[in-house]
């Protein structure tokens, strides 16, 4: 069984058991064998951005009005598994699960926003360019980056030492 | 007001996509060459910064100002932001720096105007 069946399955549902209090569900979600299981899948690209959004689309077609959501906890499960990535799907499945309000996906939603707070401590980069126009070939050398030290003799001993091992 | 966490200019960065980890490619200390006028074709400027409590939603102008050896007036590139989450990093890239004289090229991070790191490159012409 795959990973992403492992965690809709009946057996997974009733090992994390009856509804825990919000941080009790995050913290027993992050320890469980299935969430390490999806961290080290997707890290690894076994499983990609495009698998998890169509497992999420899956799942939610057995979303009923004023019925508990069947995999309300496996939601949780994969909000708790990508939340310290810095992924495109991480960011949107986190935020915008947390921006919901809907009585059938309690504990997925609550698991969101404790997820979504978790994030803030991940760094935002900022990427700026700045060009100067490109001067003609000729009038430019070629640099070297060595640094002085790394010519030094000892270095070169030592580098002698292993041409000639 | 933020705090520098560091800041160090480089040829390179990667930022990994999933795990948001950082790399810096071949941190610039000097550069040699044997004639002048010398180009640089990429440096990179990284500055982290840490958020404080007092930060709130203020915005932040962050300066990078670059002293090539022998130029009077500096080459200055400005970026504002906001603390949105507890570190913000600002990779500045510089593309065909020129350098003309042997000397040393400074380069310096500013926080609202306010100088709060540098880093200096030793540019040498070598026989």
């Amino acid at each position: 069984m795959n990973i992403l069946d492992k965690i809709k399955s009946d057996d997974f549902l009733l090992s994390v058991g009856f509804e825990l209090p919000p941080a009790a569900l995050h913290k027993v979600l992050s320890r469980t064998s299935e969430c390490a299981e999806l961290v080290d899948a997707y890290k690894s690209g076994v499983l990609t951005d495009t698998t998890l959004r169509s497992f999420v689309q899956q799942l939610l077609k057995n979303f009923r009005p004023a019925e508990k959501f069947p995999y309300d906890i496996t939601l949780a499960l994969l909000a708790v598994s990508v939340e310290s990535f810095s992924s495109r799907f991480a960011e949107e499945f986190i935020r915008d699960l947390s921006q919901l309000d809907l009585a059938e996906l309690t504990s997925c939603i609550k698991v969101a926003k404790l997820c979504l707070a978790g994030r803030e401590r991940l760094a935002k980069n900022e990427y700026r360019q700045f060009i100067f126009p490109s001067p003609p070939n000729n009038n430019y050398r070629e640099v070297h980056r060595v640094p002085e030290t790394v010519k030094d003799s000892h270095f070169e001993n030592k580098y002698s030492d292993l041409v000639t091992a | 007001m933020p705090k520098l966490e560091y800041f160090v200019v480089s040829e390179g960065i990667s930022v990994d996509v999933l795990t948001n980890r950082i790399s810096l490619f071949n941190v610039i200390e000097g550069v040699q060459s044997k004639e002048l006028p010398i180009l640089l074709p990429q440096i990179v400027a990284t500055s982290t910064w840490n958020k404080e409590p007092s930060d709130g939603d203020n915005d932040y102008q962050t300066s990078l100002r670059i002293y090539p050896p022998g130029e009077e007036r500096p080459k200055e590139f400005a970026i504002n932001f906001r603390m949105e989450q507890d570190r913000h990093r600002i990779h500045q890239t510089i593309i065909n720096l020129q350098i003309t004289q042997p000397g040393e090229l400074i380069l310096e991070v500013l926080l609202n105007g306010k100088h709060i790191a540098s880093h200096t490159v030793s540019v040498k012409k070598i026989d």
